[in-house]
């Protein structure tokens, strides 16, 4: 709807499955939890991460629904 | 439809009986118009958030509740409080920016990564089992995001 709507979005999910079916042109696909959707509370450098491969979808030439599976991890207890 | 889909689909049917996902066929595409440097950006969340004078999202309304809250630009992590009820809430309390990314996207915009951001952010609620009535809501958050000149619509869950 908001890109019906003349916007250009970008979501990140970590329920890849799901979202797919709504079929959104650029999703960013993470195996993060609820709560910790851009990483732990704090991780600047993870957050910008995210985000800046959202910025790189945006500016993809697309034209069908684009899923990019990113590689992070959430650290646990200060390690991987 | 793949089985991990099925299972899940199953997972959340035995809890929920009535749950509708919806399935779209196609996908709208709107590229952006120009180039990163020149846009304005919205966050748009489903994790519930609104500010604590507005009303709460009502987490019993059969169905789900479909409506949206407004986070205006200046908004103060101390001002936002958390409804959503399927997700612990004591990493946003920390930061703000786990779910809703307003920080960082401010110091896009001082680096001048992007133009700006929008005067308003929306927060919608997860956890919607019957989200026909979302179609209308997001139809009118995409035209009020347009009317305030905003061009990337970045979506995060809760």
């Amino acid at each position: 709807m908001l890109e019906e709507s003349g916007l250009s979005t970008v979501c990140v999910t970590f329920r890849k499955d799901i979202i797919e079916l709504t079929r959104p042109p650029r999703i960013l696909s993470l195996k993060f939890s609820p709560g910790k959707s851009l990483g732990n509370p704090g991780d600047k450098k993870m957050q910008r991460d995210i985000i800046e491969a959202g910025f790189d979808l945006l500016q993809r030439n697309i034209n069908d629904m684009t899923t990019v599976d990113l590689p992070f991890r959430l650290k646990k207890f200060g390690i991987f | 439809m793949h089985t991990s889909l099925k299972i899940t689909l199953a997972l959340i049917r035995r809890k929920y009986p009535d749950f509708k996902y919806m399935v779209f066929n196609d996908t709208p595409v709107t590229p952006l118009s120009k180039p990163l440097s020149e846009c304005k950006l919205a966050l748009v969340t489903t994790g519930g958030l609104h500010l604590k004078k507005d009303t709460p999202f009502d987490t019993k309304f059969k169905g789900g509740d479909c409506s949206y809250r407004i986070l205006p630009n200046n908004v103060k992590h101390e001002d936002i409080i958390v409804t959503h009820e399927s997700y612990d809430h004591k990493f946003i309390n920390e930061d703000l920016n786990c779910v809703l990314p307003v920080d960082r996207m401010r110091e896009y915009v001082q680096e001048g990564k992007i133009k700006s951001l929008s005067e308003e952010h929306y927060s919608f609620m997860g956890h919607i089992s019957a989200p026909a009535p979302l179609l209308d809501n997001s139809r009118t958050a995409g035209k009020r995001l347009k009317e305030l000149g905003v061009d990337i619509a970045f979506l995060t869950p809760g």
